[in-house]
């Protein structure tokens, strides 16, 4: 069975039947998260500033509990921890960057198909004036 | 369950803010909100709190920077809990070292975190009630 694309779960069960509180969260992820995936793909495809590549990730990873969408957390993980052992180097060598380039990419992927699904959420959601 | 507690929040991103936030005063706790450790020790001078949570990344001042402020310049022993993204960070014992008394990873689970609040406030409590005796 595939693993569904946007897992809401976590958010329903905090907010148990409170729809206008759903409908804030999704607004507040939907107004940060696609600048913030945006961004790591300009850092990774950037100049190799591990650091801001590393904070980045990690905020990113923060929020990827809440609204899960398929694969994120992990590959924002491996993000996350791949560029935590660039800072840590000593020596001017790069790591292969093909690794986390292909996270980004799947994460790009995967929001594409998902935001579709999670705007219709808090549309769904939206409090009746 | 919370009630009587005050929390203060130091969480720079507004979303785990709202969910954090949401989940303690559900639960009947008074929450602050502090955006950066800069802005929590800002706070601390104005008001009392019971219980810190504190996220360990933030810019200006990150959690185990202010922890340690707390600790060294206010010599406060005020709980605090860590607030990590890492899902393994039970594991490590940096934020210890750096004067935390334990730490939870996002996304939070609230009875986890209910049942640490409880627990870390009242040991504060009965410390305190002991000290004139000692």
């Amino acid at each position: 069975m595939t693993t569904p694309i946007v897992d809401f779960s976590f958010l329903y069960d905090l907010a148990e039947n409170d729809t206008t509180y759903i409908h804030e969260v999704v607004k507040l992820y939907i107004n940060n998260i696609p600048d913030g995936i945006a961004n790591l793909e300009k850092l990774i495809n950037g100049s190799g500033n591990y650091e801001a590549i590393q904070r980045q990730a990690h905020s990113l990873k923060s929020s990827a509990g809440i609204i899960k969408v398929r694969e994120m957390y992990d590959d924002l993980a491996a993000i996350d921890s791949f560029a935590k052992k660039e800072m840590e180097k000593n020596t001017s060598q790069s790591g292969d960057k093909k690794i986390i380039i292909g996270k980004i990419n799947n994460i790009l992927l995967n929001f594409k198909e998902a935001l579709p699904v999670i705007v219709a959420e808090r549309d769904k959601n939206k409090p009746a004036k | 369950m919370l009630h009587g507690i005050n929390v203060l929040v130091t969480e720079d991103d507004k979303l785990n803010q709202k969910i954090i936030s949401f989940m303690l005063l559900k639960k009947g706790a008074t929450v602050k909100l502090a955006n950066n450790g800069h802005e929590a020790i800002e706070m601390m001078g104005r008001e009392k709190f019971d219980i810190i949570l504190m996220d360990l990344q933030m810019p200006v001042m990150d959690g185990f920077a202010t922890t340690q402020y707390i600790r060294k310049s206010m010599n406060s022993d005020i709980p605090v809990i860590a607030l990590t993204a890492d899902a393994f960070a039970n594991e490590s014992d940096e934020y210890i070292e750096a004067g935390m008394n334990a730490c939870t990873s996002k996304p939070i689970e609230v009875r986890v975190l209910c049942d640490l609040i409880l627990s870390l406030t009242k040991e504060n409590q009965d410390k305190h009630l002991l000290k004139p005796f000692a």
